[in-house]
């Protein structure tokens, strides 16, 4: 370990005996935390799994001003769409108030879901493959939409989800999703085939 | 920078340091604790192992063991009507899933089932969750049906089951 500057030595040594040995371990914790991943327990990687479930639920129905989907994310998190795996893509969507108004949030309530993009399809979200990190975990998943295209026997592959998990004090909640797209130009709901792009998150 | 101001900063980075990290163990876990811990996670497995169960039992045709999922007076809602007790739904779904206007479409046929939301609360349980109903047309998979399930669970003689199963189809609106 490199020595501390001497003019903050004393204040170190002073500081070991207030606060015993956990100085010299908590530095070496200090310096391996960016690359130890957190070690999840069971219940962590279902709650994970329910936050998955609850964003299937909440992207079809905009409930409490659209706040209940705002609120599976963090504070800060937000949703973009990446025509690539592990690319960051563009956002649409950050923060609270945002992410309710695309999820048909309104002061009053919410928007007629007959007047939003993805009426009436089912989002089926599968394999979802949980990885923890240093600060959190990862997440990688499918998306199967049903019902696209005005036909409710009709399915497609979407992609899938890059999702970066933070435990809060709420417990867990999404800091970002990325809805990973690669062949949206053929897609029946988004492609040349469908509609437009994607104004609300799928 | 002033010794009073790089005291502060070293204070506040050392107190940063020993700070758990989000998510990390917090010490010992008490024995009752961990117990409860663990009676939640086996509870959540049975309960998802019931849902796959009902769609395996439909699936197969086996009306009698998917009745079986159901509490003494446990209720299944949906499009067929309202049935309560094991007998009645057995004999209601058995009749509406053998009318030969199904019977021979659903050789080959399966449910999925996903995105599954669990809330536990001691020997009841809650959930709601999506199903897709996939047919061989021309041998192939075929998407034939979607919706969701609204559900109600009750722990009967030691073992979880459906207290109520509402099944709705996708473009229903939820149950009140």
């Amino acid at each position: 370990m490199r020595s501390l500057p001497a003019r903050i030595r004393p204040l170190s040594a002073t500081l070991c005996v207030l606060l015993g040995a956990s100085i010299p371990v908590a530095l070496t914790a200090a310096a391996e935390a960016p690359v130890t991943p957190i070690k999840l327990t069971a219940l962590d990687y279902i709650e994970i799994e329910q936050l998955s479930a609850r964003y299937a639920f909440a992207i079809e129905q905009c409930t409490n001003h659209g706040y209940d989907y705002a609120d599976l994310y963090t504070d800060d998190g937000y949703f973009a769409v990446s025509p690539a795996w592990g690319e960051p893509g563009k956002r649409y969507a950050e923060g609270r108030e945002a992410l309710a108004k695309v999820d048909g949030g309104t002061p009053e309530g919410c928007k007629d879901p007959k007047t939003m993009m993805g009426y009436g399809i089912t989002h089926v979200i599968v394999d979802l493959v949980i990885t923890p990190t240093p600060t959190g975990a990862v997440g990688r998943s499918i998306l199967l939409a049903l019902g696209v295209g005005g036909n409710p026997t009709t399915i497609e592959r979407q992609g899938g989800y890059e999702d970066v998990y933070v435990k809060t004090a709420k417990g867990w909640r999404i800091k970002a999703r990325t809805h990973v797209f690669p062949n949206m130009a053929e897609s029946v709901q988004f492609g040349h085939r469908g509609a437009p792009s994607p104004t609300k998150p799928q | 920078m002033t010794r009073p101001t790089a005291r502060a900063a070293l204070a506040l980075v050392l107190l940063a340091a020993i700070r758990p990290m989000p998510g990390a163990a917090q010490g010992p876990v008490s024995e009752p604790a961990l117990a409860a811990r663990i009676a939640r996670l086996e509870a959540r497995e049975d309960i998802r192992r019931l849902m796959i169960e009902y769609g395996r039992t439909l699936d197969r045709g086996d009306y009698a063991a998917y009745s079986r999922l159901f509490a003494a007076d446990g209720e299944w809602v949906g499009s067929f009507g309202t049935f309560k007790g094991p007998a009645a739904i057995a004999a209601a779904v058995g009749k509406a899933m053998s009318a030969p206007a199904f019977a021979a479409l659903n050789v080959g046929a399966f449910h999925l089932m996903t995105n599954a939301i669990i809330d536990i609360d001691g020997d009841h349980a809650t959930a709601v969750s999506k199903w897709t109903f996939v047919r061989m047309v021309d041998h192939k998979p075929t998407l034939t049906y979607a919706g969701r399930y609204h559900d109600q669970f009750v722990v009967e003689r030691g073992t979880w089951r459906f207290q109520r199963r509402v099944t709705l189809a996708a473009t229903d609106p939820d149950p009140p």
